[in-house]
């Protein structure tokens, strides 16, 4: 997440708590979800798509989140760290559509369309010809990780904080630190690696 | 403090802050599709979500100056009124499900409708159950899901405002191709929707492998009122908040382990 974006993020969130001893409109709720849809929904389009899903399907899930989001705010829910909440929404929704594409996979096999949504892991002609060999290796360095540190990485890479990514992934604020080291570390020698091919 | 004393650790926190942005950059480095269509979407979405909620207030208050209006015609109609009042309220005894949940503040789409969706079971053991992992059952195919729409007079709805739901969970023995076992359930309209009917079922089938409920008991009162069930586990009367939930799973665990 860019610096704006979190500062944007952060902004609705603090204008949200502000607002939590008052009770908000059916309107006032939806402008405050429409934006916050608009400064997160590019970061958790990318982190839905990370976990594998065609594009489409990750827009839906989206959809979904914020939906839940204006009834958790119309229910008078707590509004404390909406960023991570609708983090948190969006990796449960996913992770259960995953879980239901495989096993129809498993049943029917693939669909040519969605086949074609897959992100393609090698590099583009562009990184090809502009020799953007850093970002290939870190990529596959990435995609070498265990599934819970890639996870972390890419949660941590849209700016959530350890606490908020814990969260998300439903696992300890330790566990998030310990995978965060070892990934960086290993990424740190990927980096290394690339640098002594340049050289 | 530290920092500013050890070089060791700036250079490290240095290489880290690089690492860092290279990676931000690297997983940023993707094109997505323009934001327009998905917004207007959401934004026509959570309109109908708007005009229903103030449908529903709109609706509270023109009841209660009807009340009033006839309350202020007069003895004669308030004892007409009283009296009608007594009618009513003896018919209301006679009340069906549906109606007594209205009573208690349930919407009647939060449960389903007896005649229609009596509930549905296969032949399995506990075994069976236990070894189980989570959702092992695809997704209702869509004949089916129109089949149950139909049932309900839903026909005209978008699916997606909906969870063709398993009275039964298939998780506890419920009959996975069964209509008899499948609803429509609503995700957000109502307080008591398909994510807290969720929790029940995953509380109830930890207990039912736990051996602490039996798989019958637990399969009887998801067919029965699942709400009731749910206030009776949970020891609430509105649906818990996701930390209370959390801090019931861990205290299960110790108990699993202890």
């Amino acid at each position: 997440m860019s610096t704006s974006s979190q500062n944007l993020t952060a902004g609705l969130s603090r204008a949200m708590e502000a607002a939590a001893e008052r009770e908000l409109g059916p309107r006032e709720i939806e402008r405050l979800v429409m934006e916050m849809f608009d400064a997160t929904r590019n970061p958790l389009l990318r982190y839905v798509s990370s976990l594998g899903m065609p594009v489409c399907e990750g827009e839906e899930i989206i959809q979904e989140a914020f939906l839940a989001l204006f009834r958790h705010l119309q229910l008078g829910r707590p509004r404390e760290n909406l960023r991570a909440w609708i983090f948190r929404v969006t990796h449960n929704l996913a992770l259960k559509q995953r879980h239901m594409n495989r096993r129809l996979l498993l049943k029917h096999g693939p669909e040519p369309a969605v086949l074609d949504q897959q992100r393609d892991p090698s590099p583009s002609p562009e990184e090809q010809v502009f020799g953007k060999q850093r970002q290939q290796y870190l990529r596959a360095a990435l995609a070498a990780m265990p599934e819970r540190d890639q996870r972390c990485l890419r949660l941590r890479a849209e700016g959530l904080r350890y606490r908020e990514i814990a969260r998300v992934l439903g696992i300890s604020l330790g566990a998030v630190s310990i995978s965060l080291t070892r990934s960086l570390a290993r990424l740190g020698r990927a980096d290394g690696r690339c640098n002594g091919e340049r050289q | 403090m530290h920092l500013a004393t050890c070089e060791r650790c700036r250079t490290r926190r240095a290489e880290l802050a690089r690492l860092s942005e290279a990676l931000r950059a690297t997983c940023q480095n993707e094109v997505l599709p323009s934001i327009g269509a998905s917004r207007a979407q959401l934004k026509s979405r959570l309109d109908e979500l708007v005009c229903a909620a103030q449908g529903e207030t709109a609706g509270r208050w023109l009841d209660r100056w009807a009340v009033l209006r006839r309350v202020a015609y007069g003895p004669a109609v308030m004892l007409m009124v009283a009296l009608a009042g007594l009618l009513i309220g003896i018919r209301h005894h006679r009340v069906s499900r549906d109606t007594s949940a209205e009573a208690a503040g349930i919407p009647p789409t939060a449960l389903p409708q007896p005649n229609l969706t009596p509930g549905a079971i296969r032949r399995v053991s506990l075994a069976d159950v236990c070894r189980m992992p989570e959702e092992t059952v695809g997704a209702v195919p869509v004949a089916l899901q129109r089949e149950v729409l139909r049932e309900y007079r839903l026909q005209d709805v978008r699916l997606a405002d909906y969870e063709l739901d398993y009275l039964i969970t298939p998780d506890l023995g419920g009959a996975a191709d069964d209509v008899r076992n499948l609803w429509p359930e609503p995700h957000y309209s109502v307080e008591w929707n398909s994510y807290v009917k969720d929790d029940l079922e995953n509380y109830l089938h930890q207990q039912v492998c736990a051996r602490k409920i039996a798989l019958p008991v637990a399969q009887h009162a998801l067919a029965t009122d699942w709400i009731a069930a749910y206030k009776k586990y949970f020891h609430t009367n509105t649906p818990l908040a996701e930390g209370q939930l959390r801090r019931l799973r861990i205290a299960a665990r110790r108990e699993r382990r202890g």
